[in-house]
């Protein structure tokens, strides 16, 4: 039996989880009422504390006539500072950093890099035999190399075929193991080269001997794809991995193109 | 040198979703906040019952990310010696040496976290609160990325030690992992007929710290925070909110570093949908994962029968994105 002094809470429905919640955020206030300011309503029954008052201001004046206070001249505002709970902490939103500030006058021009920002003069190319710079992988100077460029790992593709681009180049170490998988995607599909780095690699012995890389490796088909395999040295096993529909000798032109790095 | 854009980003993260597709069927949701919790380097606590898929997904998770994995299968005869490691002493030697423990590895899956004694939590938690181990008198750094993701059965009472309050709290999320879908649930029956797909690596550690790296530069605007503050703070105060349907409900709200989760994880989220900015929208879809289990409730509101999800569905059909 709840007292006159209980607070009684509002019930709200139960028996709901979390599949029951709204799929968006409400974008306005609800409509339940706000809590008001303290009501400053009299209250029935109690006079006005004339006698308090009257004790008060004697007391106030005997203070300021034997020196105990006197009278306050500073600022209102001096020596308050403000809450820290008032302003939001830096870390969660720091200042808009300057990259990601709109340009007030974006430019209608696709983002390209110029020739001469790699330091190379218009000049040189201009140069050079008709149709060189055609005969460049796309994205060349439109910044759409890998992120990886400069990444660590076991090996690099001195030159890719035409027309196919580096998408992915992932590089893992544990210990004494590595791995590297780069996939490169082109017209006909994508080919994945992968190295492998362990005291215990060995070439595996299935399918067909294949001169590869200047060393002996393995080919191996099947319906769907080809896949060719060789010690680049000893520990490091590369195979290159590419579907039926990419030609053969795309395939062992992507393997001749594979470098250990030092 | 590495310079990760939020267009790799977005590339990477699809693969890592697509290589967690060939193992794991549906549990999109639960998915997606793993790998939000990831991006904002935060624990994850995953609670649902057995069968449902927690232990595949999170080995699954830890072949796809890369890098070093250790799964503890925590049981009640379990010491703290046994996660964090310890001394033992070599003959050959005549010297202690230490042996760290499975705890020191990039991906720690703790089964069933709730099967251990509190001793056993503690020592964990400490861990994964400070990212480092102190066996004797050598302190041993967490590796990067250090990320534990642990299970707990929910509906068992015999012979599990509930996770305290204070140590549920340093989870970023907790996670319900709900029954799949009658469509899902065909699809895994024809699947367990074949031989199971594997994942393939996407990720390397390296490349998962340069994720967490872009998370956390991503712009929160100050409204967006403003939101997450008023999300926050309706569960201290229901009333001053304008929720008094939810007063005398609330015993303790959530606490400040609630505030700082669901930034992080509306970072997550929003950089795992492709964008450099957090929405409204963001927020609130981790608010539930982020807030449910750093709320207690009052002895009223436990005897009516209302449970945290009531209150949460309340609170956030209620706190609107404009004040």
């Amino acid at each position: 039996m709840p007292t006159e002094t209980e607070t009684e809470h509002l019930r709200i429905e139960t028996g709901r989880s979390w599949r029951d919640l709204p799929t968006e955020p409400p974008t306005t206030a609800p409509d339940h009422p706000r809590p008001t300011a303290q009501t400053t309503e009299e209250v029935p029954g109690r006079s006005w504390p004339w006698a308090r008052i009257g004790v008060g201001a004697l007391a106030l004046a005997i203070g300021i006539s034997v020196g105990v206070w006197s009278p306050w001249t500073g600022d209102a505002s001096s020596g308050i500072e403000p809450l820290a709970a008032d302003e939001l902490p830096e870390t969660i939103v720091p200042e808009t950093p300057e990259e990601l500030v709109p340009d007030p006058n974006p430019s209608e021009d696709p983002f390209r890099i110029a020739p001469e920002d790699f330091g190379i003069p218009e000049e040189f190319f201009d140069q050079l035999p008709d149709g060189f710079r055609d005969s460049l992988p796309d994205g060349f100077f439109d910044g759409a190399q890998s992120p990886f460029q400069d990444e660590a790992g076991l090996i690099e593709l001195n030159a890719l075929p035409d027309g196919y681009q580096a998408r992915s180049n992932v590089y893992s170490q544990s210990g004494d193991r590595a791995s590297q998988r780069i996939r490169l995607l082109g017209p006909d599909g994508s080919i994945d080269v992968q190295a492998i780095q362990g005291p215990d690699v060995v070439l595996p012995d299935v399918g067909e001997p294949v001169a590869v890389a200047g060393t002996e490796g393995r080919l191996v088909s099947s319906d769907d794809s080809t896949t060719v395999s060789w010690l680049a040295e000893p520990g490091l096993l590369i195979t290159v991995e590419a579907p039926t529909t990419i030609a053969g000798d795309v395939l062992i032109g992507v393997a001749d193109a594979v470098e250990v790095r030092p | 040198m590495r310079n990760p854009s939020p267009e790799w980003a977005g590339d990477v993260l699809a693969r890592t979703r697509s290589e967690l597709g060939r193992v794991v069927v549906g549990q999109d949701r639960m998915l997606e906040r793993i790998l939000t919790s990831l991006l904002a380097n935060g624990h994850c606590l995953l609670e649902g019952v057995p069968g449902l898929g927690k232990t595949l997904t999170l080995s699954t998770l830890a072949r796809v990310l890369g890098g070093s994995f250790s799964r503890i299968q925590f049981t009640p005869d379990l010491l703290p010696s046994d996660i964090v490691g310890t001394r033992i002493y070599r003959a050959s030697t005549e010297k202690f040496d230490v042996e760290p423990g499975p705890i020191l590895s990039n991906f720690v899956l703790a089964d069933e976290i709730n099967r251990a004694p509190a001793k056993v939590q503690a020592a964990m938690l400490e861990v994964m609160s400070e990212r480092q181990v102190t066996i004797g008198d050598q302190t041993f750094a967490a590796p990067k990325p250090f990320l534990v993701m642990a299970t707990q059965n929910p509906v068992e009472s015999e012979g599990v030690y509930p996770l305290p309050e204070a140590q549920r709290d340093r989870f970023l999320m907790r996670v319900p992992v709900d029954y799949p879908t009658p469509t899902e649930e065909l699809e895994i029956m024809r699947r367990s007929d074949l031989e199971p797909d594997t994942a393939k690596a996407v990720l390397d550690p390296a490349s998962v710290s340069d994720l967490q790296g872009l998370t956390a530069t991503l712009f929160v605007d100050q409204p967006v925070a403003e939101y997450a503050l008023r999300l926050v703070t309706a569960t201290r105060n229901p009333s001053a909110s304008g929720l008094d349907q939810l007063a005398g409900l609330i015993e303790f709200g959530a606490s400040p570093r609630a505030s700082l989760a669901l930034i992080a994880c509306g970072r997550g989220l929003a950089l795992l949908r492709g964008r450099d900015f957090v929405t409204f929208q963001d927020v609130f879809d981790v608010a539930y994962d982020v807030l449910n289990h750093r709320i207690i409730l009052s002895f009223e509101a436990v005897a009516d029968g209302v449970g945290v999800d009531d209150v949460l569905v309340e609170l956030l059909s209620s706190v609107p994105t404009t004040r």
